[in-house]
């Protein structure tokens, strides 16, 4: 009798349906009960995503290091030709880290990395100042200098002073130390990510207790990266965060490259990527399966309007402000930002029942 | 002293007994739990709320109200807790721990509103408030008494705009307050209207004749003291908010004994611009010996040594702000996502570790009453 019973549950098990019924449910029940949702494999797109750019970024930054190497290996008679090669590699790695500059959590977070790649804003023109400081102070600079040293000498904000600012392009052996200390942390910082990406996202996201914070937090950072574009990238250089309200170009980010509205239009691109992304899930694709054709109509003409308003700016953003019709310009490009800032916030968070930081966004 | 010990007890057992019928409806709650902190709340629809809850992270009461409160306090021998709505808010609300209901609310007059703190005096007979004039754009201290009905009786400077938390030094009659500088009028919402012209301070008020004792400034007219946590040796730990450019490298955290100047204590550079140039909570231990500080825009808890005055390490809290002493030495935190964490300082390490989690968003600060 009792070993009939056994047979019959064993072929009943054995049944692949009932198998992989039988599966699924252990795995749910394991992971905490919340079946998968489109908006899970939104985050785990985006997410994927950053993986992605996180190499990108320790890509470009490695081969920075060579283009540096180069530069500084040359002769005098080619030097301008490999200085110049040496900074349009300065632009591809900075252009793979404005693309993932809005992902302040994780790792990079975590271990007090971003500041390590890019110190900015930099009202005080500290980057100069203390390069100079460090310079007196040491004879020989070698990477392990430079990551004891300030963060505001040790990423891509001091490898632009080093390559554009004629004053200091004569610096190799700062210029070479920096470039490595860059590239190590880049990869570090991929490397963590990908360690944690699959406790941290994948099996985290199933969680009901957890998942409202990884949606804050992602969701957080999109809003966080455009009241940076607002508030920093075009009111700082605009002159609204001064006491005297007169524009400055001098706070634009990236001005010794003219490449202030470069970066934001990447920053504008990555967040493109989000919202349409031909390799995986994108949020159009789960605002639609919302029925919010719609907003996500709305979110993408926004995107459009403000690639557009950045291209109708002929000069670098540091010239721009100081002269009325093209600061006009800059002027409705940070009312677009806002604009994007407002609809993310106000309706695309509603819709997706985002729960934002409360004591972080919203404190006294 | 065992009078005071008796109060509580009593107090906590009228709290327990009043939260256990208010709550019973039904739900698995445990007998012995004592309800004995506090903390406003938010639901996830943007609803405010009152509320208490346990050590062990249970939730006690959960009593709706109009205004998003701050900080709360209370008084042991009146049964009651306050909680202050913040800025600008016009309401603190009274709950009788005994009938646990909403036995009053107090309305700010009609040219005053609160800031979100106060504190109840050492023979329990006034609540003090930190408000804001501003038809004259001054702080004020508001002074309630406390009987049957509460009301105001007096007021005072706090010799500052923008005054925050407040709080009693051992002599039961000086108050430290910190004046946070900034200016708003209810017309403009919470919008800053003197960022050019801020200037905070510290201010340490005589109580009983309303006289400025001593007052400290800050080195940098954007450094807004806002929050305050006084040891038993009256040792004051500040925590600053920063109004400047992110990159700034401005100390967010002071020590103050009363003669001295501030002394602003160092950070790692790497930690500090983590912080976003924001605290929230500043918890002295129960024996004087570190502050925990609240760090809700970087996502961390960061702990400072008040004998060596020094940075001593942090924790990553998402959206971190509630922080209590328990009498172990151990804190107590909660977050905006709801939970209810331990906080150790053991084996020269900050551990946590989450006790509950409640589908609520915590507000700014809690109490242990």
């Amino acid at each position: 009798m009792t070993w009939s019973l056994f047979y019959n549950l064993f072929n009943w098990v054995a049944d692949p349906v009932k198998y992989s019924t039988i599966l699924l449910f252990v795995i749910f029940s394991l992971v905490g009960c919340e079946q998968p949702s489109e908006k899970n494999n939104w985050i785990l797109s985006v997410t994927d995503r950053i993986q992605s750019d996180y190499g990108q970024l320790a890509l470009e930054s490695e081969i920075l290091v060579s283009s540096l190497q180069q530069y500084c290996n040359t002769d005098q008679d080619k030097k301008q030709s490999a200085l110049n090669k040496a900074q349009n590699q300065w632009r591809s790695a900075m252009a793979a880290w404005q693309q993932i500059q809005w992902v302040r959590f994780g790792p990079i977070s975590e271990n007090n990395d971003d500041w390590k790649i890019q110190f900015w804003p930099d009202k005080k023109n500290l980057v100069a100042r203390k390069t100079q400081q460090f310079l007196v102070e040491n004879e020989e600079v070698t990477q392990k200098k430079i990551a004891e040293a300030s963060v505001v000498i040790q990423g891509i904000s001091e490898l632009e002073l080093l390559l554009f600012d004629p004053n200091y392009i004569s610096q190799c052996q700062l210029l070479q130390a920096v470039g490595e200390n860059l590239s190590l942390t880049t990869k570090q910082i991929h490397q963590a990510w990908i360690e944690s990406h699959d406790e941290k996202w994948v099996q985290s996201i199933h969680q009901p207790e957890q998942k409202a914070e990884m949606e804050g937090q992602l969701f957080g950072a999109l809003l966080a990266q455009m009241e940076r574009i607002k508030l920093d990238k075009l009111g700082g250089p605009l002159g609204l965060k001064n006491r005297n309200k007169k524009p400055n170009g001098y706070f634009s980010e990236s001005w010794r490259s003219n490449h202030s509205l470069a970066n934001i239009e990447t920053n504008i691109n990555a967040f493109q990527g989000v919202l349409v992304d031909p390799k995986r899930y994108d949020l159009v694709e789960l605002l639609l399966s919302l029925s919010q054709k719609e907003l996500a109509n709305r979110l993408l003409d926004k995107v459009s309007q403000i690639q557009d308003a950045i291209a109708a700016i002929q000069k670098p953003l540091n010239k721009a402000v100081h002269q009325e019709s093209t600061k006009q310009q800059v002027a409705h490009l940070y009312g677009q930002i806002g604009d994007l800032n407002s609809l993310l916030k106000n309706d695309v968070a509603k819709v997706l029942n985002i729960t934002l930081g409360f004591n972080a966004n919203d404190g006294d | 002293m065992q009078r005071r010990r008796f109060l509580q007890t009593a107090f906590y057992g009228a709290a327990s007994t009043f939260l256990w019928n208010a709550y019973g409806c039904g739900q698995a709650q445990n007998e012995n739990a004592q309800f004995n902190l506090i903390s406003g709340c938010d639901d996830q629809q943007g609803n405010h709320f009152v509320s208490a809850f346990s050590h062990k992270g249970e939730q006690g009461f959960q009593i709706p109200v109009p205004q998003r409160v701050h900080d709360s306090c209370a008084s042991v021998k009146h049964a009651k807790v306050f909680f202050f709505a913040r800025r600008p808010g016009t309401e603190v609300y009274v709950i009788d721990t005994v009938s646990g209901k909403l036995q009053q609310t107090i309305y700010a007059h009609p040219d005053r509103h609160f800031y979100g703190h106060g504190f109840v005096s050492d023979d329990q007979r006034y609540l003090f408030l930190t408000e804001n004039d501003f038809q004259h754009g001054q702080g004020v201290i508001g002074v309630y008494e406390l009987g049957e009905t509460i009301t105001k009786v007096s007021e005072m400077s706090s010799f500052g705009i923008g005054p925050h938390q407040i709080s009693l030094l051992s002599d039961k009659k000086t108050a430290v307050v910190a004046n946070g500088g900034l200016l708003t009028h209810p017309d403009k919402g919470r919008d800053v209207l003197n960022l050019n012209t801020m200037q905070s301070n510290l201010s340490y008020v005589d109580i009983h004749s309303g006289k400025l004792l001593e007052q400290q400034l800050p080195p940098h007219s954007l450094m807004s003291i806002r929050h305050l946590s006084v040891s038993k040796q009256d040792q004051v730990v500040v925590g600053v908010q920063y109004q400047g450019e992110k990159s700034d490298l401005i100390p967010l955290v002071g020590v103050h004994r009363r003669g001295d100047s501030i002394q602003w204590l160092a950070c790692p550079e790497q930690v500090l611009l983590q912080l976003n140039q924001y605290t929230a909570s500043v918890s002295v231990n129960a024996q004087g010996s570190h502050a925990l500080i609240s760090c809700p825009r970087g996502n961390r808890v960061t702990l400072w040594n008040l004998q060596q005055r020094r940075f001593v390490d942090y924790a990553p809290i998402k959206d971190v702000a509630g922080l209590v002493a328990l009498e172990s030495g151990e804190w107590i935190a909660t977050s905006g996502y709801g939970e209810v964490i331990n906080i150790q300082w053991k084996q020269n390490k900050l551990s946590t570790s989450i006790i509950s989690k409640l589908p609520v968003r915590w507000d700014n600060h809690a109490t242990l009453i």
